[in-house]
C-alpha cells in the first residue's frame, strides 16, 4: 500500500467523516428508537398510520429519536397562535341553514365578520377537511363536502390570500384516490387551490408546552408554519369518542395516530393546544349518524343543510355535539380542551348568530 | 449499412427495449390505464403463454403477442436475447469489461473436440424448459419463477423499488430541515410520488430471496459472460428450437482466415474456430449480438442463411435427456402435492379478491405485477403459505398490507387473469378471509382501556366488528365501561384494515385468516349465508 500524503490524508479523512455523517443519518432516519426498520416515528412514506408503535401509551415517544432535531433550522416549531375573540357585539359562533352548501357557509362566514377577519393579504392559507378514506363518495357524509371547500377557497383567495393549499392525510386509500372519490379534488382546483399531498419529509416532532399527555408529538411543519389554519370537519359518529367534528378532525396532520387512540379525549385537547386553528368551520350539510368515521350506508345519512362556524373550536364542537342529540359534556375532548382554556365549551355563555336562508 | 451501425441499432434497440420494459413497470399504478398493455413483456414471452395455456388449457387472446417472438425467431434466431430482453440487457449492462489483451473471453466452443464440459452444461437449460412445460401439463406453474421476465420484474417489484423508495424518502427527510433545499425537495415529490416512488413505503418478506437470487445471476456473468442465458435460461432454451431453422444465422464467406479473432468476444460462447474445421458456429446459442461481425478484419461473417436445419451440437438434448426432464417434472410435482400444505391450506393463505376460486395455480406465472401495483404492499410472494407449489404466488399478508377498500388493481393488471379482473363493486363483494380477535392481547379484553381502532377502520357499510359494552372492575378498582369489540363472522370480508392498524405491537390482536372456509358456498354449509346475516344485523339496529 502506498504512502499517503499529509494532504491526501487529510482528504481521505475529511471525506470518510462526511461518509459518516450521512451514512448515519441515513440509518438514524431509517431505524426507530427501538434499531429495527419499522418503527412508526420515522418510517418512509405512509399515507396511512404505521402498525408498528415502539412504545404503548406513554405519552411521548423516546427522546433518542430526533433525527432532524441535530441539522441547522430545526428548532422545534412553536404552537401556533389562535385568533383572537370577535369584537364585542359580533357573533362569537354562528349557524347558517336552509341554503346550498355555498350559499351557507358563505353565510356563516359572513355573520363572523366576514373572511378578512381570519385572513389577510399575502397570508398562506391551509385549507384541512376530512378526507379519511377513498372508499365513498361525499353523499356518504364520510368526507367534508366538496362545494364547503371549494367556497373558502374562493373566500381565501377574494381576501388576497398567496395560496390556498388544501391536504388531509387518508386512513384508507392512497391521497389520490381519496382526493378524487371526495369530489374535493376537483372542486378546490376550479375554485383556484392546490391540493397538497402530505410528504413525511414534512412531518416534524413538535413540542406541546400545554400537553398534559401528550408533551411532543410528530406534526406537519406546514401546519405550524402557515399563516392561517382553516379547519373544515364534517360531523360524524365515532364509537371511541361519540362524535368526530373538529378536534378529532385535526389528526389528519399528525402521525402515530393509532397511539393517539390510547386516551384519546385528552390527547386531541393537547393536539389542538398545539395546532390552534384559526377558524373551524363544521360541515353538517350531511351528517353521518352511525356507523362512522368511514360510513359506507346511505340510510345512516342526515341531510341538515347547516354549517356551523367559529374562532373557537371548542364552541363549535359543542354546538355540534347537539345536531346529535349530546351536549359538550358528553364529549371527554372538549371538557378536556375547556379545561385546558382552549374555548368556551358553555354555549348559552356564547353570542350565537343562527341564520336560516330559505 | 455497416456492421458497425447494425450493432449499434443491436445496442439502441436493446437500451430502448429496457426503458420501455421499466417504463411500464413504474407505470403500472392503481387506477391509471396506460396506451401499452402493462404486461406487454409477459404477452411477448412464448415460454409464459406456452406454459400457461398448458397448464389452464384456457385460450387466451393474449397468447397471440407470444407468436410474434417465437415468428422473430424463426427469422432471426435468439435476437430476442441479443436485442430486446430486459434481463439480457442488464445482464450485458452488468458484466465484467471487455478481455484485456491477451485474455480469452468466455470459454468458446470447440468444434473439433470433445466438447468440454461447461459446455454439455448448456443442456441444463433445455432441462429446465421441458420441466417447465412438463409440469404445465400437470397444472403446475412452478418453475415459471425462472422465466427471466418474470425474475426481473418480481426482482424490481420486491427488491428495488422498495429500497430505493426508503433511500430517496429517508434522503428527503435528512435533507428537507436544510432550508435552500426545500424546494427542489417538493418538486422531487411532486413530480415522481405515485409513479416512481410508490404512495407507501412497501415492505416484503422475501426481499432479501429474491435480491440473492438476482444477484446471484448477475454474479455468474463473472463465471462467463451471459452465463445465465447460455446454461440457466428456459425461454433462451425454448427458442433455441425455432433458431435451428433460422433465416439469419451466423456463417463465415470464404474469406475467412481462421484466425480466431470472433470466438473470444463472443458473449455466448457459441463461436469456435479451429484450423482443420474453420468457423463453426452453434446458432442456436448465437443471441445476434454482432460482435464477432464487427470484430472480423476481414469481414468474413454474415448473417444469411437457407432454412436448412442447424448441424447438430454435441450438447444438444438427447431424446433420453427430454424425457428424462418429462420424467422429473412428474415426479417433483407429485412429491409438491404430497406436501402437507398440498393437503390442507395453511389458514394464513389469503389470496386476491376472485382468485381463490379461479384456481390460482395453475394460472399465476409468478410474475409480481400484482405485488407491485397492489398500493399498500399488502400482496407479498408466498413463501409456504400453499406449499412449495406456491412459492411466491401472491398472498394478502395484512400485518404488512391491508386491501384497500376502494382498490380493484391486482385484477387489471395480472396477465393471465389468475387474480380475475372485477368492476369495484364486483370485488367488495368477495370474501378472502377472516377477521378473529385475540382475547388475550386485545386491550380492551385484558387491560379494560378502550381502543376501538379495529372498529374504526373497519370499511362496511355494515360494519363487521361491533363494539359490546361491557361495565368491569379495572385493575385500579374503579367501575369503568369498556367496549370490547367482537367479530361478526357473516359480514367480514377479510381485507384486513383491522389487523394492519392494530396498534399493538408484533401480531395484532385482531387476525385475517382462512379458518372457516372462503366462499360463500362455505358459509351456506355452516349455516348462515352472508346476505341473510346482513339482513339479521341490519334489522337488529
Amino acid at each position: 500500500m502506498k504512502t499517503l500524503s499529509r494532504r491526501e490524508f487529510l482528504r481521505l479523512l475529511y471525506l470518510m467523516g462526511l461518509g459518516a455523517v450521512g451514512a448515519g443519518t441515513l440509518l438514524e432516519a431509517g431505524c426507530g428508537p427501538s434499531g429495527s426498520p419499522a418503527t412508526p416515528t420515522t418510517r418512509a412514506v405512509g399515507s396511512t398510520p404505521s402498525p408498528f408503535p415502539s412504545s404503548l401509551p406513554t405519552g411521548t415517544l423516546p427522546s433518542t429519536v430526533a433525527p432532524t432535531a441535530t441539522l441547522p433550522g430545526t428548532a422545534t416549531p412553536l404552537p401556533r397562535t389562535p385568533t383572537p375573540p370577535p369584537a364585542t357585539g359580533q357573533a362569537y359562533l354562528a349557524v347558517a341553514r336552509g341554503g346550498s352548501p355555498a350559499a351557507i357557509t358563505r353565510a356563516a362566514i359572513a355573520a363572523l365578520g366576514g373572511i378578512e377577519r381570519f385572513v389577510k393579504p399575502g397570508n398562506d392559507v391551509i385549507v384541512k377537511p376530512n378526507i379519511c378514506s377513498a372508499s365513498y363518495s361525499y353523499e356518504y357524509a364520510s368526507t367534508t363536502n366538496p362545494e364547503v371547500v371549494a367556497t373558502l377557497v374562493t373566500l381565501c383567495l377574494q381576501a388576497g390570500a398567496k395560496r390556498v393549499r388544501v391536504m388531509d392525510s387518508p386512513f384508507s386509500g392512497t391521497e389520490a384516490t381519496a382526493y378524487a372519490r371526495s369530489g374535493i379534488d376537483e372542486a378546490v382546483k376550479k375554485a383556484g387551490g392546490e391540493m397538497e399531498r402530505m410528504a413525511s419529509m414534512k412531518f416534524v416532532r413538535a413540542d406541546i408546552p400545554q400537553g398534559k399527555d401528550l408533551k411532543n408529538w410528530p406534526v406537519y411543519q406546514d401546519i405550524l408554519k402557515a399563516d392561517v389554519v382553516i379547519n373544515v370537519p364534517i360531523a360524524k359518529t365515532h364509537n371511541r369518542v361519540r362524535l368526530t367534528l373538529g378536534m378529532k378532525n385535526l389528526m389528519g396532520v399528525v402521525e402515530d395516530r393509532p397511539l393517539i387512540h390510547l386516551n384519546l379525549g385528552q390527547r386531541l385537547a393537547d393536539l389542538t393546544s398545539l395546532i390552534r386553528p384559526n377558524l373551524t368551520v363544521i360541515d353538517a350539510v350531511r351528517i353521518l349518524t352511525r356507523g362512522g368515521p368511514s360510513g359506507g350506508d346511505l340510510s345512516a345519512v342526515q341531510k341538515l343543510d347547516t354549517v356551523i362556524a367559529s374562532h373557537d373550536i371548542v364552541a363549535a364542537d359543542a354546538y355540534g355535539a347537539t345536531l346529535f342529540g349530546l351536549t359538550g359534556d358528553d364529549l371527554e375532548y372538549i371538557t378536556a380542551g375547556a379545561a385546558m382554556g382552549l374555548g368556551q365549551m358553555n354555549l348559552k355563555a356564547l353570542k350565537i348568530e343562527e341564520i336560516r336562508l330559505n | 449499412m455497416t456492421v458497425r451501425r447494425w450493432r449499434l441499432l443491436r445496442q439502441v434497440s436493446q437500451y430502448l427495449s429496457l426503458a420501455l420494459f421499466l417504463g411500464l413497470f413504474v407505470a403500472t399504478v392503481r387506477d391509471v390505464s396506460l396506451l401499452l398493455p402493462n404486461d406487454l413483456y409477459f404477452r411477448l414471452d412464448p415460454l409464459v403463454a406456452i406454459a400457461s395455456l398448458l397448464a389452464s388449457r384456457t385460450l387466451r387472446v393474449e397468447l397471440a403477442l407470444a407468436a410474434l417472438t417465437l415468428l422473430l425467431a424463426l427469422v432471426a434466431g435468439r435476437a430476442w436475447c441479443g436485442w430486446l430482453c430486459p434481463l439480457g440487457t442488464v445482464l450485458d449492462l452488468l458484466s465484467p469489461g471487455p478481455p484485456r489483451q491477451g485474455q480469452p473471453r468466455g470459454l468458446p466452443l470447440q468444434a473439433t473436440t470433445r466438447v468440454a464440459p461447461t459446455d454439455g452444461w448448456r443442456r441444463v437449460k433445455h432441462w429446465l424448459l421441458f420441466a417447465t412445460l412438463g409440469a404445465a401439463l400437470l397444472g403446475n406453474l412452478t418453475l415459471l419463477v425462472a422465466d427471466p421476465i418474470t425474475i426481473i420484474f418480481r426482482t424490481l417489484a420486491v427488491a428495488v423499488q422498495p429500497p430505493l423508495n426508503l433511500a430517496i424518502t429517508n434522503a428527503e427527510k435528512a435533507l428537507y430541515p436544510l432550508g435552500p433545499l426545500q424546494r427542489p425537495l417538493e418538486w422531487l415529490e411532486n413530480t415522481f410520488r405515485g409513479n416512481l416512488l410508490p404512495t407507501q413505503q412497501g415492505f416484503y418478506q422475501l426481499n432479501l430471496l429474491l435480491a440473492l437470487v438476482f444477484v446471484g445471476i448477475v454474479a455468474l456473468n463473472w463465471l462467463a459472460p451471459r452465463f445465465w442465458c447460455r446454461y440457466l435460461c428456459p425461454l433462451g432454451a425454448l427458442l433455441a428450437w425455432p433458431t435451428r431453422l433460422a433465416w439469419l444465422r451466423p456463417r463465415a464467406k470464404e474469406t475467412c482466415t481462421r484466425c480466431g479473432l470472433c470466438a473470444p468476444v463472443c458473449p455466448t460462447g457459441a463461436i469456435g474456430v479451429s484450423k482443420e474445421a474453420g468457423f463453426q458456429v452453434d446458432a442456436s446459442e448465437c443471441i445476434m449480438c454482432l460482435d464477432c461481425q464487427v470484430k472480423c478484419p476481414q469481414k468474413a461473417i454474415v448473417m444469411r442463411g437457407d432454412w436448412r436445419l442447424s448441424p447438430a451440437q454435441p450438447h444438444d438434448p438427447t431424446r433420453r435427456q427430454f424425457l428424462v426432464s418429462l420424467g422429473s417434472a412428474l415426479a417433483g410435482v407429485a412429491l409438491l402435492r404430497t406436501a402437507p400444505t398440498a393437503k390442507s391450506d395453511s389458514p394464513w393463505l389469503i389470496r386476491p379478491p376472485g382468485a381463490r376460486k379461479n384456481n390460482l395455480l395453475d394460472k399465476c406465472i409468478r410474475c409480481g405485477e400484482c405485488m407491485k401495483v397492489c398500493p399498500t404492499s399488502g400482496l407479498q410472494p408466498a413463501f409456504l403459505e400453499s406449499g412449495w407449489e406456491g412459492f411466491w404466488t401472491p398472498v394478502l399478508v395484512p400485518r404488512l398490507g391491508y386491501c384497500d377498500y376502494s382498490c380493484n388493481a391486482c385484477g387489471q393488471v395480472c396477465p393471465t387473469g389468475a387474480i380475475p379482473k372485477l368492476s369495484l363493486e364486483e370485488k367488495r363483494q368477495k370474501f378472502i378471509g377472516t377477521a378473529f380477535i385475540d382475547r388475550n392481547r386485545c386491550i380492551p379484553w385484558v387491560d379494560d382501556r378502550n381502543c376501538i381502532v379495529c372498529e374504526e377502520m373497519c370499511p362496511l357499510p355494515q360494519k363487521a366488528i361491533v363494539l359490546e359494552d361491557t361495565e368491569v372492575v379495572n385493575s385500579k378498582g374503579e367501575r369503568v365501561l369498556v367496549r370490547r369489540p367482537k367479530v361478526l363472522r357473516e359480514l367480514c370480508i377479510g381485507c384486513g384494515i383491522c389487523e394492519y392498524q392494530c396498534p399493538l405491537n408484533g401480531p395484532a390482536a385482531i387476525r385475517v385468516g382462512t379458518f372457516y372456509g372462503v366462499t360463500s358456498e362455505d358459509y351456506a354449509r355452516l349455516g348462515a349465508s352472508r346476505q341473510e346475516a346482513s339482513r339479521q344485523v341490519a334489522g337488529s339496529r
